[in-house]
């Protein structure tokens, strides 16, 4: 998983205008100096608000919860323990959720991952080190797995169902295009020609004997099946790197293009409908991952439940 | 901590780009579906210069359940790699002849029109037809002889094969000797007395009789080829079929169905019989291991099939029922039982029964 050092935001301002310290940036290290000051609590609220990076060490997040429950700032103590734990990074990927660049969504993930299971964690002895860079990949995080798994199920619904529909965009401009072009340059078609064409003889017979005359019904259909399986897979790896949902489609439609124009006569002008459906794939799937991307409860939450007069529930 | 996605937001863009989905995918079927439609209308089937012969009386019998003489178009087997119809403007429609011939040619649908047409009932047999298999048909079909047509462009000695292409590249290679022998080769342009569906070669196909249609029946053909067999390989021979596959002499069983539930007394035994372009003289219907002879309907050509039927005193009991045909070459159909790869499959076709 890459980490990106551009997302990380210095402090905010607005709300511990008196908190911010000097630098934009804490240092990793020598974090002692921070620690008495205001601008130590400046930075940790701040740190804070990066909780959904898994930016912070899971030690971080027990005094987080205790944030978060309004317990105050001040269990310094708390805070010392778990600080000390060591840094790791608290799965980082996740911070991505579907946010796909999105700096706003990005900014409000705490909500994805603030608030552990307090019962379950138990707290290591301190260690040396106070912090460490997150992409050092120190450690493993300790997490709490009820949560982790109510968690990677809803995320799972959402990748599954992103990945189905960028992918039926991409089939269904392809079709589309292909009626200005010729049908045979639908990439479903040409694909499906090359395996016809591929297909050992074993299976061609047994699909003569089995299906009849529907046997290119029936493979369209698989087809179509095996589409729609691998798009919700890639989905579901996409909600942790945005990449993967990205070049996952780009794949298919490369790979469309490809057949098509190597199709026994085809024509140059047939990699286009493979092309567009690619492009309307990317863009399905650009909007779905925004919307999926995770809400900031604190800043979000009170004009959505306002204006929805509801509450929204965990995926 | 609750909310990780906004339900209502990714509702929303899941629902739209479902809407999108659906609206590009079927819009664009439908537009497909109508702008790439042939209309078989535009050709006018000239009456053939050969008067159509009549069926002869007694060619086809009137037994339920019997195949028809003659298979009608919307029933007729289909068996090629096309995922979507080739479509084939006639006006847009050429055939290329060329490879080793003295004269490189292109005919235009419209002279092919024009050259003399003849009508020939053949019996088209596909090499993927089991024992007992559902992939055989037959039609009345109009078109021009392919014989005349090459003897124009003067075929090169040694070149043994035409490779045919159809219009999405597929190539079927069939033996120049029986192309060229006098029988009834055709580039057929109607079916039954309307021109080739689509699904058939609109708006133009090849028809050989006696070979299965692997190696003979192109369909939207639009390229000759004359070659040898050494020098290329078709479509089906790279996948291991045999370079050449005349049909082999086979029968089926029409009625009674598989496991049906009989009366005793007479019961009718009938079904089909090919042997194209060799003929069928003889069927015998085997009942429980002793053989009868079936009796045949009148001939219509040697490139069709026949229809028998025998009647059966039926006993009680269950019964196994085989068929066996002969044709006029004497040779009588093995039973030996084989696969369809690579040239067809043999063996006698066999139903049992149960008589309460």
């Amino acid at each position: 998983m890459s980490y990106d050092p551009s997302y990380r935001q210095p402090p905010r301002q607005d709300r511990w205008p008196n908190a911010t310290p000097q630098e934009p940036w804490p240092a990793y290290s020598g974090a002692e100096t921070y620690r008495e000051t205001a601008g130590y609590r400046g930075w940790r609220e701040a740190a804070d608000s990066y909780q959904g990076g898994g930016y912070q060490d899971s030690g971080y997040q027990n005094s987080g919860a205790g944030y978060w429950n309004g317990n105050g700032y001040d269990r310094d103590n708390g805070y010392d323990r778990s600080y000390g734990n060591g840094g790791v990074v608290a799965d980082y990927g996740d911070a991505w959720d579907g946010a796909y660049g999105d700096q706003e969504g990005y900014a409000g993930a705490p909500g994805d991952h603030a608030g552990p299971d307090l019962g379950e964690y138990l707290e290591p002895a301190p260690t040396g080190a106070l912090l460490i860079a997150p992409d050092t990949r120190h450690g493993l995080p300790i997490r709490s797995q009820g949560r982790d798994r109510n968690q990677s199920r809803g995320g799972l619904l959402v990748g599954a169902v992103t990945g189905f529909l960028a992918a039926a965009v991409a089939i269904g401009t392809a079709t589309l295009a292909a009626a200005f072009v010729r049908p045979q340059a639908s990439p479903v078609i040409a694909v499906g020609g090359a395996f016809i064409d591929r297909t050992p003889s074993a299976v061609k017979n047994f699909a003569v004997e089995h299906f009849g005359e529907n046997d290119k019904t029936m493979l369209l259909l698989g087809m179509y099946a095996g589409i729609a399986v691998l798009a919700m897979v890639i989905g579901c790896l996409a909600r942790r790197n945005a990449a993967i949902g990205v070049g996952g489609i780009a794949a298919f439609g490369l790979f469309g293009a490809f057949v098509a124009i190597t199709r026994p006569e085809s024509h140059p002008t047939d990699v286009v409908p493979s092309v567009i459906g690619g492009l309307a794939g990317i863009v399905a799937y650009a909007w779905l991952a925004w919307a999926a991307s995770p809400v900031a409860p604190t800043t979000l939450a009170p004009v959505r439940h306002a204006r929805a007069g509801g509450h929204r529930r965990a995926w | 901590m609750t909310s990780t996605v906004d339900r209502r937001k990714f509702l929303a863009a899941a629902a739209g780009t479902a809407v999108t989905a659906a609206a590009a995918g079927i819009g664009g079927e439908l537009l497909i579906s109508k702008r790439f439609r042939v209309n078989t209308s535009e050709v006018r089937l000239a009456p053939p210069a050969a008067t159509p012969r009549p069926l002869a009386s007694g060619t086809t019998l009137n037994i339920p359940g019997l195949s028809p003489f003659y298979t009608p178009d919307a029933q007729f087997y289909r068996v090629d790699t096309s995922l979507v119809l080739p479509v084939i403007s006639p006006s847009a429609w050429q055939l290329r002849i060329h490879g080793m011939v003295d004269n490189p040619m292109t005919i235009t649908f419209d002279e092919l029109m024009k050259m003399p047409m003849i009508e020939h009932d053949v019996t088209l047999t596909c090499v993927s037809q089991s024992v007992g298999g559902p992939y055989i048909g037959n039609a009345r079909w109009e078109g021009t002889l392919l014989a005349n047509v090459l003897r124009r462009a003067g075929i090169q000695p040694g070149a043994d094969q035409i490779v045919m292409r159809d219009v999405n590249g597929m190539t079927i290679g069939v033996a120049t000797e029986p192309v060229m022998d006098g029988r009834a080769s055709m580039l057929a342009v109607g079916m039954n007395g309307v021109p080739l569906p689509q699904g058939h070669g609109f708006p133009v196909r090849v028809v050989v009789p006696g070979l299965y249609g692997y190696v003979s029946a192109c369909k939207w053909v639009v390229d000759m080829q004359l070659t040898t067999f050494g020098a290329f390989d078709a479509y089906w021979v790279q996948r291991g079929w045999s370079r050449q596959a005349p049909i082999k002499t086979e029968s089926r069983i029409d009625v009674p169905r598989v496991g049906a539930s009989l009366s005793p007394g007479k019961v009718a035994v009938a079904g089909v019989a090919w042997a194209q372009h060799r003929g069928i003289e003889a069927v015998e219907v085997g009942v429980d291991g002793t053989w009868y002879p079936a009796k045949l309907a009148a001939q219509d050509t040697i490139d069709t099939w026949r229809q028998w039927y025998y009647f059966w005193d039926a006993t009680p009991g269950t019964h196994t029922i085989k068929v066996r045909a002969t044709d006029r070459t004497g040779h009588t159909q093995t039973p030996v039982v084989h696969q369809t790869e690579p040239n067809g499959a043999t063996g006698y076709h066999t139903i049992q029964v149960a008589v309460t």
